[in-house]
């Protein structure tokens, strides 16, 4: 293991457990995540079972049939990974993917302007592009109110949020 | 569509062989899966050799079979089902709507060297007739 918290915080490979078991995910670029929130923002189905590994796959699809509750337990799973993948709390990295979505040509075109593809960069370094180009085109109160949006839990799904962005939220409303 | 008494989830019937099967929906996520996997069989059979492709499309058929299987309620349904195939009169690709919810499959992507069909003209609902109001002229005492 190299101690690198870059290496351990921002893996270029995420795992996930489920129903007991490590499952693989086969993204890597920014592109390969955001599309695959992409696919249905709200079940986040592209990422779980979307993106599992072709090997574990059939493994996965033989267990579906024996847990009645996969789907939600998919959803978190899929939450994690995200969190994971972005190396950020995974309302964060939802919501900016979420924002980024919703502007696709506007996000990607400056973007790819800065030499910044989507394609061949990784998940946390293409959000945290996205979110200077937002933070940098804002004033002070812009810059807040963004802040205090991207740790709203998303209100069309389920979520698990952790203490940590729960506290974030609270402090983020306290300074307002 | 009613619910399957054992674990609440909807079911829609789906008539074989003059029999009415009462068949659960395939959650999103195992249609999903389902598609993957379909696309990675298939993947592989065009890199085997005659043999081998022959073999993965019969594991591809026994798959598939049993997913359906899983999706039928009732196991008295689930051996008539066998039954009628081993009989010939049932085949694989009659119970493959049963997967998608008892809908036909998917249909074919449009063919882009065709032109786009014609878009429904807008509906000529008869107008709410405009309410005119008329300024009255304030009356000036004089």
């Amino acid at each position: 293991m190299i101690p690198n918290l870059l290496h351990v915080t921002r893996p270029s490979q995420v795992t996930v457990t489920l129903l007991g078991r490590t499952w693989l995910l086969s993204g890597h670029s920014a592109a390969d995540w955001i599309g695959g929130i992409g696919w249905d923002v709200d079940t986040l189905l592209g990422v779980l079972p979307g993106m599992v590994v072709a090997q574990q796959l059939e493994e996965l699809f033989d267990l579906s049939w024996e847990h009645e509750d996969l789907s939600t337990r998919l959803l978190y799973a899929a939450q994690a990974a995200i969190g994971k993948a972005a190396g950020r709390d995974w309302i964060w990295a939802y919501n900016l993917s979420r924002k980024c979505l919703q502007g696709w040509p506007y996000f990607n075109g400056i973007l790819l302007g800065r030499g910044i593809r989507a394609d061949q960069v990784a998940y946390p370094d293409w959000l945290d592009a996205a979110y200077m180009l937002l933070w940098e085109r804002g004033d002070e109160s812009d810059r807040k109110a963004l802040d205090f949006e991207l740790l709203l839990p998303p209100k069309n799904m389920s979520v698990v949020a952790s203490a940590a962005s729960s506290r974030k939220m609270l402090e983020a409303f306290a300074a307002d | 569509m009613t619910t399957d008494p054992g674990t609440d989830a909807e079911t829609f019937p789906y008539e074989v062989c003059g029999r009415t099967l009462t068949c659960r929906y395939m959650t999103d996520a195992q249609r999903l899966m389902l598609r993957r996997l379909v696309g990675q069989w298939q993947q592989a059979d065009e890199r085997q050799d005659e043999e081998e492709m022959k073999r993965r499309f019969e594991e591809m058929n026994i798959k598939t079979l049993t997913v359906i299987e899983s999706l039928i309620v009732d196991p008295g349904d689930v051996a008539f089902l066998e039954e009628q195939m081993l009989l010939g009169k049932v085949k694989l690709k009659d119970l493959r709507p049963i997967i998608a919810g008892g809908t036909t499959e998917d249909p074919a992507p449009p063919e882009d060297d065709q032109p786009p069909k014609p878009r429904k003209a807008a509906s000529k609902a008869p107008k709410k007739p405009v309410k005119k109001t008329v300024a009255r002229a304030s009356r000036v005492k004089k």
